[in-house]
């Protein structure tokens, strides 16, 4: 015959005949009920992301040197500019002439915002990066610079 | 001429419309209920984007399922398979006609009961008709010539089969009690008694509650759906309106079996406490309103039940049924002969 593998102590006959432990269970299940529920409505309501958080790539113009220290340091190859020595942008010192971020390949490690030395390159808190066409995930600098077009989901 | 016309035809057409009417919107709203419920239950918010709240799900689904194209499998026995949904609807739906709404009410002169056909054996012809449902499931199973959908049919059958002894003695049970089959006449018994028959027969109540589950196959007891083992279970093959049908049918089902349980163990349509005259007040709601309102409680209990236990093994479901239910509904039905000798 099989014999009882089961640990759990053996219950009384009213204990088993009452279903206590079945009320116990649908006790904790109406409690829950009434519980504050954990659902964001996404397009509606938007979770704030952590300060840390690792959004997609921007880079502020005005401070990029155009050293190549992310191009260089990036193991996707995602980043790729150019610079140029110029007065131009109202400062002294190099700028970035192109500055193109590949966000298909991009994987959100950080290394180029940690080694940037002028905090020029940062990730935001944006997450919405969703594109149509990978040519659309590929951002210029126009776009780094100012953000890029997201469109926010309206009734 | 004219009243009898009236009383025979015209009435009883009326409230099949009324209810066949209701009914299509009840059961979009069961369901609506059910994920509302559930999702509550698991700290989620269910539907939320149709209308306020979500509240015209059901209108959006049941468009979808009606422009659904009507989709036949190339390989399924095609009358049958046809047959399969009608005969779960109609087994449902006839099960309707026999349970008491409410009192009745008096307009234009003319009596209009709470009940389309008052049968005096009416809950024997409930249990009978709803007894039917299992030639659809099987059917519909068999009809699909697939393995699921037979597996699940087998399934289905084999539990209806087994849970619709122990509901039955269970019934018997409360019917010692009342003294007649008849619907309406259990609901008069009870006021007559001045007690609910579930104070009288709590184990039968027991019995019943669990056999009802387990005889509308809903979860813990759905092994003939069992979406994670068997796919769909017995309408794998369905889909759109007919698909819809046989969850029709399911929904009439649960809520027969709570009209009934209702009926039988709860008082109907009747207040509590029906013969103390210090809660007459409570007589100021409609007696159709005590009714629906026990109901819907058992309609939440249902869907409690679903978003609490995890479904059952197939072995375990049997030897529940015929190990533990089956005998205890016998003894119960002896002691109460036994009782009700000795208080003769």
């Amino acid at each position: 015959m099989s014999t009882n593998i089961s640990s759990a102590p053996k219950k009384g006959f009213f204990e088993q005949f009452l279903l206590l432990e079945l009320l116990k269970g649908m006790w904790l299940t109406l409690k829950y009920t009434f519980k504050p529920k954990v659902t964001v409505q996404y397009p509606l309501e938007r979770e704030s992301v952590h300060p840390n958080y690792r959004g997609i790539l921007r880079v502020d113009e005005s401070t990029c040197i155009a050293c190549y220290l992310c191009e260089k340091i990036c193991p996707d190859k995602c980043i790729h500019l150019e610079g140029e020595r110029g007065y131009t942008k109202g400062k002294g010192g190099k700028y970035a002439t192109y500055f193109y971020i590949d966000h298909a390949r991009c994987l959100f490690c950080g290394l180029c915002e940690e080694v940037c030395p002028v905090d020029s390159i940062y990730h935001s808190n944006e997450y919405e990066a969703a594109v149509y066409n990978r040519a659309d995930a590929v951002h210029d600098l126009r776009i780094l610079d100012s953000g890029h077009n997201i469109v926010h989901y309206e009734r | 001429m004219t009243d009898f016309l009236i009383i025979n035809v015209v009435i009883p057409l009326v409230q099949i419309g009324v209810l066949l009417g209701i009914l299509g919107l009840a059961t979009g709203y069961i369901v609506y209920a059910e994920r509302k419920v559930l999702a509550f239950i698991q700290s989620r918010l269910g539907p939320m984007r149709v209308g306020p709240q979500g509240l015209l799900q059901p209108i959006a689904d049941t468009v979808k399922l009606l422009f659904k194209e009507d989709l036949i499998p190339g390989s399924v026995d095609k009358p049958i398979f046809l047959l399969a949904p009608v005969v779960v609807v109609a087994a449902a739906f006839t099960t309707l006609s026999l349970i008491p709404f409410g009192e009745g009410i008096t307009l234009l002169g003319y009596h209009i009961p709470g009940v389309i056909a008052d049968v005096n054996v009416g809950l024997l012809l409930i249990l009978g008709i709803s007894g039917l449902t299992t030639y659809g499931i099987i059917l519909g199973g068999w009809a699909s010539n697939s393995k699921y959908p037979l597996l699940g049919a087998m399934r289905a059958a084999a539990q209806m089969v087994s849970y619709e002894i122990a509901l039955t003695f269970s019934v018997l049970s409360g019917l010692m009690v009342a003294g007649t089959l008849s619907m309406v006449g259990i609901v008069e018994a009870q006021q007559n008694m001045g007690v609910w028959f579930v104070f009288i027969q709590p184990v039968a109540w027991g019995i019943f509650t669990i056999a009802m589950v387990a005889e509308t196959n809903r979860a813990p007891f759905d092994m003939a759906e069992a979406e994670s083992e068997l796919v769909g279970g017995f309408f794998t093959e369905y889909s759109g309106m007919r698909w819809a049908l046989f969850f029709l049918g399911e929904y009439t089902a649960m809520l027969v079996m709570a009209a009934i349980n209702v009926t039988l163990f709860w008082g109907g349509w009747l207040r509590p406490f029906p013969n103390v005259e210090a809660l007459a007040f409570l007589d100021m709601v409609p007696s159709g309103i005590w009714f629906l309102a026990k109901v819907i409680t058992f309609l939440y209990i249902y869907i409690w039940i679903r978003g609490t236990f995890p479904r059952y093994r197939y072995d375990q479901l049997m030897a529940l049924n015929w190990k533990s239910l089956i005998p205890l509904s016998i003894a119960n039905l002896l002691i109460t002969g036994l009782v009700m000798i000795l208080l003769a």
